[in-house]
């Protein structure tokens, strides 16, 4: 009697264990491991985290400009042979308003590994195709193009500046600055 | 002692200001190429690493979407229907010198894939009294995609570039 007990749990265990995780349809699910070709890994780091408006502004009537640039530098190892285009920009993030007045993504200007600053410019892009927008929101995007990295480390460094000469007042201002990397 | 508060002292001055810290983030991989064999029945399963460099801790977010390519131009969308990507957390909180590792799975991808982790990395501003009116700090969020293609192929990312006109040098 036990050992049929025994017999008749062991085959339902066994059927427990060779009835796939089955859909409705019948169908057997099958979950693949991806085996990644491409070995690279990207750093950054950008300073301030936060800026403040109201601790060194040059604040006039009703213009404003935040204390520091807000400085990103990044390094990229990749696999030997690896060509990779890619570029930096930022938007307002979410709706940057409040007592401080609003804050327009086209007042945002960068330079690249200390040239000179330039409007961010919003047909920036690679080989003559748009960057792809990766937030909501008003976006710009540098208008360097740091292409070509292939199988070393490169450090570039990307200065953002974000004036915005009218329309802002000492106030709180809500929303965030994000900083936006794109590449293929 | 006097000159164990002195060595104590300047350890503190020289402690940065919060406005100041140093929010350096590694993605690993940035970006990946992965050869699949579509069927309906198959999940891929794949991961993704972050690494706090920074002495605080970060908050994370990871947004999945796609990256098509329409005449010439990519272009970054959001999921489209049949395909569902599961990841074992959304977000975490990952401390100093930490490192996270994103699991995910993907299902109902019937043809070549680009899937773009958009990964957001957020510091919690704190305002400052200062004595001005300005109370407030607009965070820096960092957006930091991990992309992925996938193919029924090898050389993905080759491929799915050169269909789309672009080429990657």
């Amino acid at each position: 009697m036990k050992l049929r007990f025994a017999a008749a749990l062991l085959a339902i265990a066994a059927m427990l264990c060779i009835v796939p995780s089955a859909k409705a349809s019948g169908e057997q699910t099958q979950t693949i491991t991806l085996q990644a070709t491409m070995g690279n890994a990207l750093t950054v780091s950008c300073t301030p985290t936060t800026v403040n408006f109201g601790t060194v502004p040059i604040i006039s009537g009703f213009a404003a400009i935040a204390p520091t640039p807000i400085q990103c530098t990044f390094s990229w190892t990749v696999d030997g042979g690896t060509v990779v285009n890619w570029g930096i920009g930022f938007s307002s993030g979410t709706a940057m308003t409040g007592a401080a007045g609003t804050v327009s993504a086209a007042n945002f200007k960068a330079n690249v590994n200390s040239t000179s600053y330039q409007p961010c410019n919003a047909n920036w892009n690679i080989n003559g195709a748009p960057m792809p927008s990766l937030t909501q929101g008003d976006v710009c995007y540098s208008s360097g193009n740091i292409a070509g990295d292939a199988g070393s480390t490169e450090n570039d460094s990307i200065s953002l500046e974000f004036v915005e000469p009218s329309g802002l007042v000492p106030g709180a201002l809500n929303g965030s600055i994000v900083v936006d990397l794109a590449y293929m | 002692m006097k000159i164990f508060r002195a060595i104590t002292i300047l350890m503190l001055a020289a402690i940065p200001t919060f406005s100041q810290d140093v929010s350096g983030v590694t993605i690993s991989p940035a970006i990946s190429e992965a050869t699949f064999k579509f069927a309906r029945n198959k999940t891929a399963a794949g991961s993704f690493q972050i690494i706090n460099h920074d002495v605080q801790s970060i908050s994370v977010i990871i947004e999945p979407k796609t990256e098509h390519f329409l005449n010439g131009s990519p272009v970054i969308m959001p999921l489209p229907p049949e395909i569902a990507i599961k990841l074992d957390s959304a977000s975490a909180r990952i401390g100093p010198q930490q490192t996270y590792t994103f699991n995910y799975k993907i299902t109902g991808m019937t043809q070549n894939t680009v899937i773009v982790f958009v990964v957001k990395v957020m510091r919690v501003a704190r305002p400052h009294n200062d004595g001005t009116s300005v109370s407030g700090a607009t965070n820096v969020t960092l957006a930091i995609p991990s992309v992925l293609y996938i193919c029924d192929t090898h050389n993905c990312r080759n491929t799915i570039l050169t269909q789309a006109g672009l080429s990657h040098q």
